[in-house]
């Protein structure tokens, strides 16, 4: 076994196999080892069905499928080794609405990414499938280019691959313990012997929460048996000429599909069981679990009603073995925060589906130090410090059985919760507030009148909570609101070395004045955003510096990766030290004057400025701007004071009508005012160039990411973000959506919902330049359905900023 | 016609078996299947019975946790089974016997008596010929082909050399079933749960008279096998690859 290699891939199964097979491919050739503790595949890629399909929820998360199948379509030609790939195309049914809705969200999204996909009615689909009973069903979505492949063969038709490139693949090696070197690199201790390296990719699938247990994390990952069935040869499958599509019935939480000649059924059973609860042991291998027919009959079932014929099929075999499962049932990819060159690729409950894919974007994002695309939605550092074991054995004993429940934009489910609450939780509740979880916080979205019901309905259209939301958003308009944003991401940077560091993190100029306060992105190494992040100058040496609060870890494991090592730089998570309650409307500053010792009047206290003031009896740090373009003061106080400082507000503001406000009616009015969201607009797919926000970026200094942002000054910008009034009359924009001109797509939503304010369906979207201009008449593709729209000057909501800074 | 069918309860020949003890085994988390030479015998029990009427009943000498396999069978058709309780999943071949006779003997003798040529767990190939001998029926194990023949029974074994045995028993008899005898069916999930409304009359071995300290074989101690080890990879090409297999096949391991 080699003693030095660049990359060591932990884990000898389909994702670990791929990331291996890819970083060799790609030019680190022999610099890469494959450590697996018994033989390929004996984890959990050996009882996994092969399905192959395009869907995935997240836009990005489809581009990881499709990359999939390229890869395993052109395997064999480049190994010699078949990798089983068939295509049979895949159907995904609808029985209700709200199924017909998702459809429609996912076809819209698909046909950004030029899918071929298309909706089927029910008499179309009991053509395609014969053995199906279409009895309940509205329709369904039809990919033609979906198909299976063979998990072991696939497998090693990577090793294959793998081994041709130079990969030294080292079995039956059981890593023992993981070291970080006084040098910075990764010293992986085996039983056979020990390897330094630069990078380490955990791939250990079932065993990836003890693999990370080494470097002192624990990942949200757990064991869950997952049963399919084998039927007994059919004869009519048998003599078929052509293979059955993959069907899909999420409603029925089931998936049915052929194999060779029979059938296996596949589900997500309503007591999904966890599996070794306190962790897989290290030598588990390749070993089938009792299956549990009691607790899947309502599938089996299901299964029947479905496809009858299963009835008259006897079970071949039914195997049952443990998959990973996360919260919210993708995976953990991506750099572990806070470590260096340590990355996940794990927590995979459709790892086949994506093994060939995310191969790719993982090993290019190990090589280049950015993915190709944007994998936020798999990305390990979306779980904060609450997604515990704990919470884990909560969380997904909810996720399993749900893992084909529809997905609704607007849906927060209820198991696991609450854990971060601010301190004003109990106000929040008795205002009878609807509650989001963001990152583990409770956050309200809106407040329904008393005696209304505290619940917002699942829907991809407008849903109960609009009215509310209008009500809100009109009160912060002619009034005076409360938001809480005790969940912002809170870091100090100090040092004497502070301001030049991060003058190099953000392309905007770091304020030279105390109490200044800039809108300062921070950009990849190509110029696209990264993090959305505001600093406030406190001293020369001391800057506060706020970011998203759901990018929290991303955004300080970027922070520290970049931190200089000389101790000029001193950086202090302070989030959980510093709540914010944003007081915003018309009357916000006569209610703070009430609630401060000090002087809050507009010349005392300018728009953009910082200043410590006493809110009540409490000093707190307050910055004049907000994210919904009224006047308002953005309050962080320390948080064991919130109560306090929210009473305070509340007594001034009993006169103003104060009243709280939710995180809907944020989000509408920061539509409104073309404010950007992180990972809606600010993507690594664009650059300050293509926004509202190009006068952040300050080419008169260095920063990371000025190369990438001179290359596009040169070559021009592809895409320029927009904002549009759509035609829509019950669901409104989300993301995703294409954007269409005489049948061609000439961009995409990044974002969108209703205005309140100006009583507008609005969506954010990035278009060709040549489209951009106002005035300009297009369509939005909504739910499938097209929408006419216009794009409109931006922000469509006080235009000169007049409300903010008065 | 009565046919009684031996059923053993048997880990998975696939489970990682970790020894416990001396001469023990955890069992709670291996996969447990039904002995695979039982089912020809279940499945050529109830197809007789299918034709020619009558009830197949499983026999099972086992743990508690055999109800699963014995459900299995009673998906495959058989009508009811007694459970005879041990405590441990080993119990000599001559205990098993006697237990199995005294079991059929409270419920009546049956017609014929179906086992496997053997069980996959202990592989002592004993029981059919204890408890036939101690019953007075014919046996005959190996048994790849059978008919009924006016109150008697034809049966086929493989004797060597490609040639068969064909042999005749009368009723009453036991027939120790093989590979070959039948394909044993799939259960359907329709008769997976009727099978759950099947009764299992469960006995305490004690309660049958046989003292179960008394066999004749003790397991003393198990080991697992070693894991093969040593494996030599061929390098080159398919054809190279190929050529130095033969030469070492020849030479080397002197098998060709």
């Amino acid at each position: 076994m080699k003693t030095n290699a660049r990359a060591v891939v932990i884990g000898g199964g389909a994702i670990g196999v791929s990331v291996a097979y890819h970083l060799a491919k790609y030019g680190w050739k022999d610099d890469v080892v494959l450590i697996e503790k018994h033989e390929l595949t004996s984890g959990s890629t050996w009882m996994a069905a092969g399905n192959v399909s395009f869907f995935h929820s997240n836009y990005y998360g489809t581009q990881v499928n499709m990359k999939s199948i390229e890869i395993f379509k052109e395997l064999e030609k480049e190994t010699g080794q078949p990798s089983g790939w068939h295509t049979t195309g895949s159907i995904r049914t609808a029985d209700n609405p709200g199924r017909m809705d998702e459809l429609g969200y996912a076809y819209s999204m698909n046909r950004c990414l030029g899918l071929d996909v298309s909706y089927v009615t029910p008499e179309e689909i009991g053509k395609m499938h014969p053995f199906m009973n279409t009895e309940g069903l509205l329709g369904g979505l039809y990919w033609p280019d979906d198909g299976d492949v063979d998990p072991n063969s696939v497998t090693q038709a990577m090793a294959k691959g793998a081994r041709q490139h130079g990969v030294e693949m080292n079995l039956h090696t059981l890593v023992k313990s993981i070291e970080e070197t006084p040098s910075g690199e990764w010293l992986v201790k085996t039983d056979k012997g020990d390897i330094t390296c630069e990078y380490v990719i955990n791939a250990a699938g079932l065993w990836a929460p003890e693999v990370s247990k080494m470097v002192g994390l624990e990942i949200p990952s757990i064991a869950i048996a997952h049963t399919h069935i084998l039927y007994e040869k059919i004869n009519a499958i048998a003599d078929a000429d052509t293979m059955l599509p993959l069907v899909r019935d999420p409603d029925k939480s089931i998936y049915l599909r052929q194999e060779m000649d029979s059938l296996i059924l596949g589900m997500y059973e309503a007591n999904g069981q966890q599996w070794k609860k306190h962790g897989v042991p290290w030598d588990y291998a390749q070993e089938e679990i009792n299956p549990d027919i009691d607790n899947i009959s309502d599938c089996i079932e299901a299964g029947m009603e479905r496809f009858p014929i299963l009835g008259d099929t006897g079970f071949k075999h039914v195997t049952a073995g443990p998959i990973t499962y996360t919260p919210n049932g993708d995976p953990l990819v991506g750099p572990a925060a806070p470590l260096k060159n340590f990355f996940q690729a794990c927590g995979y409950s459709f790892g086949i589906t994506q093994a060939g894919g995310i191969g790719h974007f993982l090993a290019g994002w190990i090589m280049n130090g950015e993915p190709e695309i944007d994998l936020w939605a798999v990305d390990s550092r979306r779980y904060g410090s609450h997604a515990n074991w704990a919470y884990n054995t909560e969380k997904i004993a909810d996720t399993y059985p749900r893992l084909y429940s529809t997905i609704y934009p607007n849906e927060f489910r209820d198991a696991a919760r609450p854990n971060r609450t601010s301190p004003i939780y109990e106000y929040q509740k008795q205002a009878n507030a609807v509650f989001g979880d963001y990152y583990g916080w409770e956050c309200p979205n809106y407040f329904p009148p008393k005696g209304e019901d505290s619940y917002e309905e699942p829907s991809w259209r407008r849903s109960n909570a609009f009215k509310h939301v209008a009500n809100e958003c009109k009160h912060m308009m002619n009034h005076v609101g409360i938001i809480d944003l005790t969940r912002f991401a809170k870091t100090k940077i100090s040092g004497s070395g502070a301001k030049a560091w991060l003058n190099k993190m953000t392309c905007q100029k770091v304020p030279e004045k105390d109490g200044r306060i800039a809108l300062s992105p921070m950009l990849d190494h190509n110029g696209n955003f990264k993090s959305d992040m505001t600093i406030t100058r406190v001293n020369e040496e001391e800057f506060f510096c706020v970011t998203a609060s759901v990018g929290k870890k991303h955004d300080q494991h970027w922070m520290l990766e970049n931190l200089p090592k000389d101790g000029s730089v001193a950086m202090e998570d302070i989030t959980y030290q510093m709540g914010c309650l944003v007081l915003a409307g018309p009357k916000s500053r006569e209610v703070l004057a009430k609630a401060s010792y000090n002087d809050v009047s507009g010349d005392a206290f300018k728009f953009s400025t910082s200043q410590e003031i006493y809110v009540g009896r409490t000093k707190c740090r307050v910055n004049r701007m907000n994210y919904v373009g009224e006047l308002g003061f953005e309050i962080f106080h320390p948080i064991q004071q919130q109560t306090a400082v929210y009473n305070a507000l509340m007594e001034a503001g009993a006169d103003s009508d104060i009243r709280m406000i939710g995180m809907h009616a944020m989000d509408s009015m920061r539509l409104e005012k073309g404010y950007l969201a992180w990972k809606s607009e600010m993507t690594l797919h664009h650059t300050p160039l293509e926004t509202n926000v190009s006068w952040t970026v300050k080419m008169d200094k260095e920063f990371i990411g000025k190369s990438g942002i001179e290359k596009q000054k040169e070559s021009g910008i592809p895409l320029k973000l927009v904002c549009l009034v759509v035609d829509a009359k019950d669901s409104d924009a989300w993301g995703y959506n294409p954007i269409m001109l005489d049948n061609e797509r000439i961009g995409m939503t990044s974002s969108g919902g209703y205005g309140h304010r100006v009583e507008k369906s609005i969506a954010l979207g990035y278009l060709k330049p040549e489209f951009a201009k106002p005035g300009t008449k297009m369509d939005v593709e909504i739910l499938g359905r097209l929408r006419s729209a216009e794009v409109v000057t931006m922000p469509i909501y006080d235009p000169k900023n007049e409300k903010m800074k008065s | 016609m009565k046919i009684c069918v031996c059923l053993k309860h048997v880990p998975d020949t696939a489970a990682s078996i970790k020894l416990a003890g001396d001469a023990g085994f955890e069992d709670s988390e291996i996969k447990f299947v039904s002995n695979p030479y039982d089912e020809y015998g279940v499945e050529e029990a109830v197809s007789l019975v299918e034709k020619e009427g009558g009830e197949v009943v499983i026999v099972t000498v086992g743990k508690a946790a055999a109800v699963t396999t014995i459900r299995g069978a009673m998906a495959m058709g058989a009508h009811r089974a007694i459970l005879v309780k041990i405590d441990d999943q080993f119990l000599d071949s001559s205990l098993t016997a006697q237990a199995l006779k005294a079991a059929m003997e409270q419920d009546g003798l049956p017609d014929m008596i179906f086992t496997g040529k053997g069980s996959v767990d202990t592989e002592s190939f004993q029981t059919q010929y204890r408890l036939a001998q101690s019953l007075g029926m014919p046996v005959v194990n190996e048994v790849n082909a059978l008919s009924l023949d006016n109150g008697k029974v034809v049966v086929e074994k493989e004797a060597g050399g490609g040639d068969k045995q064909v042999m005749e028993m009368s009723l009453p008899c036991v027939v120790g079933a093989t590979k070959g005898l039948n394909e044993p069916r799939y259960p359907k999930f329709p008769d997976i749960m009727k099978a759950k409304k099947k009764k299992i009359q469960e006995i305490d071995l004690a309660d049958l008279g046989v003292d179960g300290a008394a066999g004749s074989v003790v397991i003393e101690k198990l080991e697992t096998v070693p894991e093969r080890s040593g494996a030599k990879m061929l390098q080159g090409s398919v054809d190279d690859q190929v050529t130095e297999l033969v030469k070492i096949l020849k030479e080397d391991e002197k098998v060709l």
